[in-house]
């Protein structure tokens, strides 16, 4: 009984030894710099670390069990998994990896831990509980969400030389995130350091939401002020919804928001970008007037909507690729306002074509110098606006310079001194010979003098008036030569308005240039033609031969000055010699046809 | 005094013929009025005038021509005009007076004392001539005229680079719409007096004026004495 004990208990003892596993052999530790091992994105925060810092392979195990935070714990059968490749909304996770100073770990490591994850975790270093962000949980309910970005310190005396073992239970039900992984950014340094690189973190997009929302004001401000520019009203809209989406990115480093608004902010930046991209699109658009605005501006939702489904993985991507197609877009408007040769086009075409090089060179680091990017299309956006505008004023001050030139050309019409000093000869001719007669001479030229004078000033003025001029003109004119000129009228509605001495300046002309018989009359004939109406006007006999009829003398150039300055690009004149004289053909619309700005 | 006046509206042409009639009086001896310058210049054809009262629109390219074809002729030319902002430019040209719109009668005696009273010049001295050149009209700078020499209805102008010009008006009348550095050195010469180098008494009473480029001309021997003192 007692041997089959003892052979029973041998054989146990054996058949435990043989159940019993093999000790495993050591895991071989993959060891690197951090910042070898992290994407584009997020390069820039583990460059700076200590350049002796290594991590070693990160080891992923599905489950949860409390020894698994021990330094001692071998996981040399967990899963090797990178920090971004953890499975989303898929119960409890422990996370492990390595730490150590110099490839011999002989020195000691630095005091600060900042982690950013959407995940609830918690923080073991060689097995202590370090701190914790949230509680993780096997469903949504059982788990609390922790903070985005958190700091933890290593007391001094855990953080001496040699390898040190960081385990994190973890869970991810509340992340939002829609792809089927996410994961951690652990970084580790002096605390001071860590802090630093916040701060500049937060300086750019800070400085920018400044900067962009003073712009944004500044065109709001313009466009209630001014004529309500539709251009100010859009380079308001691009830069405020900049200054929201910038205030939103530096929201993150002062106000360490819970995890699970991350998802939703970053969703919102998004669309702020799509936004962004639209107005910018429409400032381009409607500052140079490209066609068919509404299929531009109508295509770009359903462009933007589908860059953001095709690419769900990565919300820093969406942005660019929408912010890519708006200047894509942008681009393209541009370069045809450039081939067009639009004012204003080449700052345009510039800014945008160098924000679409500095956007290709560092595509993934986006949100973070989003403002850098964008700064040569504001550029470009905000010059065009100014040349624009000086344009403008300088049509403005030309046609005010014109009108003031024109209102000089008409006084001088009748009052240049020739035709004064010549009327006064004859004048004092009569009244040394027939004082009576002097008085109605002067009455005459009175009557001219007054219908001179009540139409200066004036831009248009009734037919009426126009022809009330030109008979007081011709009776003027028929007292000093002695002849009988007239001036036959057929279907003028003398209510229709006419640039004053419009018609004055062709009996000037003809009276210069034509020879015309004792008795005559010019005459001036109305018809509809076209969208307004057609006047022909005749001067009678022909031409003198000594004068001639220049293309464009001192009176063309006033009647074109007036037509253009009322009519602009609405009128025609031509002119030329008929058997019975001298016919000059003008003719004009008084509204525009279609509305737009001539 | 023979005169043509040209001029377009009746009402002027009526008082300066009236006024001409009234200064001129006995003195008068042929009025013409016609409404242009071609009208007047078939006319003049015919009936040769001491001076043509010429109302004239100075403004354009036209009324200079006109100008200038007037001044060419034989008489003396005399501007009625508003354009008194021309009247330097046409006493330049050559135009013994111009008499601005409107005028008084005693303004328009005083133009036509001018004409009448030999030795009389222009307010204004003429800086080209205008000559009839076959059948058009060119201008000669008066700096170029270094003498003139009268060669009975018409005169000669002899230029510093030895080129001979003629000229329809008389050595009396192109005296009084020269330069004052023109003098009457001869009944048949009118010389620049900048361009004379020395004067010379010959015997016999024989006097000559030897200009810079060698040439001499006659000098009238009631002229020498003032001459020389002028010169010296």
């Amino acid at each position: 009984m007692f041997a089959f004990a003892a052979v029973l208990t041998a054989f146990s003892v054996i058949v435990v030894l043989a159940a019993e596993p093999a000790p495993p052999q050591p895991a071989l530790r993959r060891w690197s710099h951090p910042a070898e091992e992290s994407s584009r994105s997020v390069r820039r925060w583990f460059e700076e670390l200590p350049a002796a810092l290594q991590y070693s392979e990160v080891r992923f195990k599905d489950g949860d069990d409390a020894r698994w935070a021990q330094p001692t714990w071998d996981d040399a059968d967990w899963e090797v998994r990178g920090f971004w490749a953890l499975p989303a909304r898929a119960g409890v996770q422990w996370v492990r990896f390595r730490v150590r100073m110099g490839t011999d770990g002989r020195m000691a490591l630095p005091a600060g831990i900042m982690i950013s994850t959407v995940r609830a975790y918690e923080l073991y270093w060689d097995g202590v509980l370090l701190g914790s962000s949230g509680v993780p949980g096997t469903d949504r309910e059982s788990e609390q969400v922790g903070r985005v970005d958190e700091w933890y310190s290593i007391p001094g005396a855990m953080r001496g030389p040699g390898e040190h073992v960081v385990a994190m239970r973890t869970s991810s039900y509340r992340v939002g995130f829609p792809a089927a992984t996410s994961g951690f950014r652990f970084l580790l340094d002096e605390p001071a350091l860590l802090q630093g690189k916040v701060l500049r973190e937060a300086f750019v997009p800070t400085l920018a939401a400044g900067a962009l929302c003073m712009v944004g004001l500044a065109g709001l401000i313009l466009w209630l002020a001014t004529a309500r520019r539709p251009t100010l009203l859009l380079l308001g809209g691009v830069c405020l919804s900049g200054a929201v989406m910038q205030t939103m990115q530096a929201f993150r480093w002062f106000f360490h928001y819970p995890a699970d608004w991350h998802y939703p902010v970053l969703a919102a930046m998004v669309a702020l970008v799509g936004v962004q991209g639209i107005f910018m699109v429409a400032f381009v658009v409607m500052h140079f007037d490209v066609p068919r605005r509404r299929w531009v501006l109508g295509g770009l939702v359903p462009v933007f909507a589908t860059v953001s489904w095709l690419s769900p993985e990565r919300m820093n991507l969406e942005g660019v690729w929408i912010l890519a197609v708006g200047i894509v877009v942008s681009l393209g408007c541009a370069g045809w306002a450039v081939w067009r040769r639009r004012r204003g086009a080449w700052p345009v075409a510039l800014g945008v074509a160098a924000s679409a090089i500095l956007l290709v060179f560092e595509a993934e680091d986006f949100r973070a110098s989003f403002f850098l990017k964008f700064l040569p299309v504001l550029i470009g956006l905000i010059s065009s606006l100014a040349l624009q505008l000086q344009d403008e004023r300088r049509r403005a001050r030309e046609a005010q310079l014109t009108a003031a030139r024109m209102e000089i050309e008409l006084l001088k019409k009748n009052l240049q001194p020739h035709f004064l000093l010549n009327t006064l000869t004859a004048v004092s001719e009569v009244i040394e010979q027939d004082p009576a007669g002097a008085v109605k001479f002067i009455d005459d030229l009175a009557g001219e003098l007054r219908s001179l004078a009540l139409m200066s000033g004036e831009r248009l003025v009734p037919f009426k008036r126009e022809l009330d001029l030109c008979r007081a003109h011709l009776k003027v004119i028929s007292r000093r030569t002695g002849r009988e000129i007239g001036l036959a009228v057929e279907g003028v509605d003398e209510e229709a308005l006419v640039p004053p001495a419009l018609f004055l300046t062709l009996i000037e002309n003809g009276l210069v240039h034509q020879q015309a018989p004792d008795r005559v009359n010019f005459r001036l004939v109305a018809q509809p033609g076209g969208a307004g109406m057609r006047y022909s006007f005749l001067s009678p006999g022909p031409t003198r031969k000594l004068a001639g009829r220049p293309g464009g003398g001192t009176g063309l150039r006033y009647i074109k000055a007036r037509l253009e300055e009322s009519f602009a690009g609405r009128w025609t004149l031509s002119q030329g010699a008929v058997d019975t004289g001298w016919e000059t053909v003008i003719s004009w619309h008084p509204e525009p046809a279609t509305g737009g700005e001539a | 005094m023979k005169l043509v006046l040209i001029e377009d509206e009746p009402l002027v042409a009526q008082r300066l013929a009236r006024f001409c009639r009234e200064i001129l009086a006995g003195g008068l001896e042929k009025l013409h009025a016609a409404a242009t310058f071609d009208e007047a210049a078939a006319w003049l054809a015919e009936n040769p005038v001491d001076v043509a009262l010429l109302d004239l629109n100075l403004e354009g390219q036209d009324g200079m021509e006109l100008l200038k074809r007037s001044v060419a002729s034989s008489f003396h030319t005399i501007i009625v005009s508003a354009n008194t902002d021309r009247a330097l430019e046409a006493f330049q040209y050559g135009v013994i007076d111009f008499v601005p719109k409107p005028f008084s009668r005693e303004r328009l005696a005083a133009a036509l004392e001018r004409v009448r009273h030999p030795g009389a010049r222009a307010a204004f001295a003429a800086r080209n001539l205008a000559v009839k050149k076959a059948g058009r009209v060119e201008l000669v700078a008066m700096d170029d005229v270094l003498y003139v020499q009268g060669a009975g209805n018409y005169s000669e102008l002899v230029l510093a680079n030895g080129r001979r010009e003629l000229h329809d008006k008389t050595l009396e009348k192109l005296e009084a719409i020269l330069p004052a550095d023109f003098e009457r050195i001869h009944k048949s010469y009118l010389v620049r007096m900048s361009a004379v180098k020395a004067l010379h008494a010959s015997e016999g009473s024989h006097y000559e004026a030897e200009l810079k480029n060698g040439v001499c001309l006659p000098i009238s021997r009631a002229r020498y004495k003032e001459l020389r003192e002028k010169l010296q």
